[in-house]
């Protein structure tokens, strides 16, 4: 009763797009090297929230301000005399709960209503679309500055257990989830609008599923895959916007450890050739920046149902 | 077997889509029943309602589309009044379909077993690892083989064939009584078409399925169909049980549909070809819709001006044409109010409950 050749190849791997996305990652050194990186970085938020050595404290000590780096300071230490390492360590943490918080809430709320929009169409869709374009509307910055302001302070998950209280960077996630919800929205929706019209979508309505079963079972399942590569590319653009904002004096608390907020106040200590501050903290960007685009550049190439077989 | 009541019954459908060019009456007083065990398949080209005249069936028309008229009854309930959380337990439950290209109904992103598994746990209570082990016998009883491996696979790793195996197990994952298999066979080569055709008639057999078969393809009829209903242009213009309609085509569209099918050694160098081409739904002929393409009853003023009805020629043998409801053979079968003519698609239709009167001319 067999109609066709055999597939005798599918035997041994696992077939599934996702299964065969991460071997086609796992394959590349280029996406391990900076999945490496990253996880460095991880380490190293993590480390830092620990008490560290004597020499690398964050207390000020006006004794040992402006020392260039050396093996006592390996950073060096700023005019307060707080240790550069430890400064970069902290704004690395910063940093990657940024990335982190602002696309946990920003991919999937830009999904689920650009599935929804995409996919029931009519007045979904204008309500929706109204409020992408309304907020897409206002100049980026001064959207973010506002949301910021309106959203400083904000405890996520108040009242569940789950409840994370960010201090000051909980104005800087929501603003940017906001914001960044919005490019994800439009994608998934014309993607939406596609798979609504496909056979599948037919044949889950022939076999009695209701239509946000549908939404749920086929439309979001299929669009996962750009919601994947936005988290990547939101990570980058959050960690980015983050450093923008605190280098403004608009982003995480004041005083608080931020690459922005050190970068900032290196700008006066570059002219009297006090260099390590603004190095470490643009250093330590460049390269958490350029293994996050390297690995999304490489997911995407795993992702792309148009690409080789593996 | 007309001594049993039919198990879906269709009468005097309606659908219409109203485009921007106006409304488009895709589907347009079509009659039929299937009775269980039983194949009855709706033939006609590209575009004539077959597959409206289904996903009508199912209340599944796309918008703009909508059933305007005619009832839909599958064992004597009325799907066509049932709201959409009912209907939604008719699709998959009572009434599985299969469609015509298995390598875009099957979600590419979920493996077959898992997408049998969905849909038997869509009407069925039971839990996750009896629905896979179900599953599994419904793919096996589908001419899967080793049903095993094969649920775990993706759609893109199978053939043709094998996905339209898996297609038929969600179809009846559920054990619907009724099966809509919407140009089954038409993207699959011919030995596999074979095949699928032999799987549902066994199927359907063994089950007691009624099976609605919607082709193009008058050989896929003479394999599987017991009665034929020949759509043209949104209207069934023929119903006949497969033989008669085979050996005594009366329609002149059916009569051109069969002269273009091939006979291997009939010596002909070519096919007679239907001249012209299928009407614009949007604006179709008067009168008869196939009166500009007929070669009969040229210089008859009805066929132009007045909709023929539907008249019985015979047991079971209904046709809508002038030139064959003219003689003595149909006088008998016209009740005197006219409303048996109508809404006679199919063989030993009930008597008539006062649906499908309205229109006698054309448009």
């Amino acid at each position: 009763m067999s109609d066709a050749p055999q597939t005798t190849f599918a035997v041994t791997q696992r077939a599934g797009p996702w299964a065969r996305a991460g071997r086609k990652l796992t394959r590349s050194p280029m996406a391990m090297a900076c999945a490496g990186v990253i996880a460095l970085y991880v380490a190293a938020a993590a480390f830092a929230a620990f008490a560290l050595a004597p020499q690398w404290q964050t207390s000020q000590d006006y004794a040992r301000a402006n020392q260039p780096p050396s093996l006592a300071a390996p950073l060096g230490t700023d005019a307060f005399g707080r240790s550069v390492l430890t400064k970069t360590l902290l704004g690395a943490k910063v940093s990657l709960t940024v990335g982190l918080v602002t696309n946990v809430i920003a991919i999937p709320l830009g999904m689920v209503l650009g599935a929804a929009a995409g996919y029931y169409g009519r007045r979904l869709d204008d309500v929706v679309m109204w409020l992408v374009a309304t907020l897409a509307a206002i100049p980026g910055i001064i959207r973010v500055i506002a949301l910021k302001f309106a959203f400083a302070d904000t405890v996520l998950l108040e009242g569940t257990p789950v409840r994370v209280d960010l201090g000051g960077m909980a104005g800087v996630c929501v603003a940017l989830s906001l914001t960044f919800w919005i490019g994800t929205c439009r994608l998934v929706r014309a993607e939406a609008m596609k798979i609504r019209q496909s056979d599948y979508v037919l044949a889950a309505r022939a076999a009695g599923r209701s239509g946000p079963g549908i939404l749920f079972a086929h439309v979001l399942p299929n669009v996962m895959h750009i919601g994947v590569i936005n988290f990547s590319l939101g990570f980058v653009a959050a960690v980015m916007a983050e450093v923008v904002l605190s280098y403004l004096g608009i982003g995480v608390a004041v005083g608080a450890p931020s690459w922005g907020g050190m970068i900032s106040a290196a700008r006066s200590d570059l002219i009297v050739g006090r260099w390590w501050e603004l190095t470490a903290a643009v250093g330590a960007m460049f390269v958490l920046v350029l293994a996050l685009n390297l690995l999304g550049d490489r997911l995407r190439d795993a992702l792309d149902p148009k690409a080789g077989k593996p | 077997m007309t001594d049993r009541m039919p198990l879906l019954n269709v009468c005097d459908l309606r659908t219409v889509f109203d485009t921007d060019s106006g409304p488009v009456c895709a589907v347009d007083g079509v009659s039929f029943a299937v009775r269980p065990g039983r194949t009855f398949a709706l033939v006609g080209e590209s575009g004539c309602g077959k597959t409206a005249t289904a996903l009508s069936v199912l209340a599944l028309v796309p918008p703009p589309g909508r059933v305007t008229a005619g009832r839909v009854e599958l064992a004597g309930e009325d799907l066509l009044a049932l709201g959409e959380r009912r209907m939604r337990a008719v699709r998959g439950g009572r009434i599985g379909m299969v469609f015509q290209e298995p390598a875009t109904t099957l979600d590419p992103v979920f493996t077959c077993g898992r997408q049998v598994v969905e849909a038997i746990r869509l009407h069925r209570r039971v839990g996750a690892r009896r629905a896979k082990a179900t599953a599994i016998d419904m793919l096996a009883r589908a001419g899967v083989d080793d049903p095993a491996r094969r649920a775990k696979q993706y759609p893109h790793q199978l053939s043709g064939g094998l996905r339209q195996r898996v297609m038929i197990a969600i179809a009846l994952a559920a054990g619907p009584e009724l099966l809509i298999a919407d140009e089954p066979t038409t993207a699959l080569d011919v030995t596999t078409q074979w095949r699928i055709l032999r799987l549902l008639r066994d199927l359907r057999d063994s089950d007691g399925l009624g099976v609605l078969l919607i082709t193009h393809d008058l050989a896929v009829v003479a394999e599987s169909a017991d009665g034929v209903g020949v759509m043209y242009a949104g209207q069934l213009v023929e119903t006949a049980d497969v033989r008669t309609l085979f050996a005594e085509p009366a329609h002149p569209y059916t009569r051109g549909l069969l002269s273009c099918a091939a006979r291997l050694g009939d010596g002909r160098g070519r096919f007679d070809a239907i001249a012209g081409t299928p009407p614009d739904l949007s604006a179709p002929p008067s009168g008869c819709r196939f009166h500009p393409r007929c070669p009969a009853g040229k210089g008859d003023q009805r066929c132009g001006s007045a909709r023929p009805p539907l008249c019985m020629i015979g047991p079971g043998h209904w046709c809508a044409c002038w030139q064959c409801s003219g003689d003595g053979a149909s006088a008998s079968a016209v009740r005197p109010d006219g409303s048996q003519i109508r809404r006679g698609g199919s063989p030993a239709t009930q008597p008539n409950d006062g649906h499908g009167q309205e229109r006698t001319d054309g448009i």
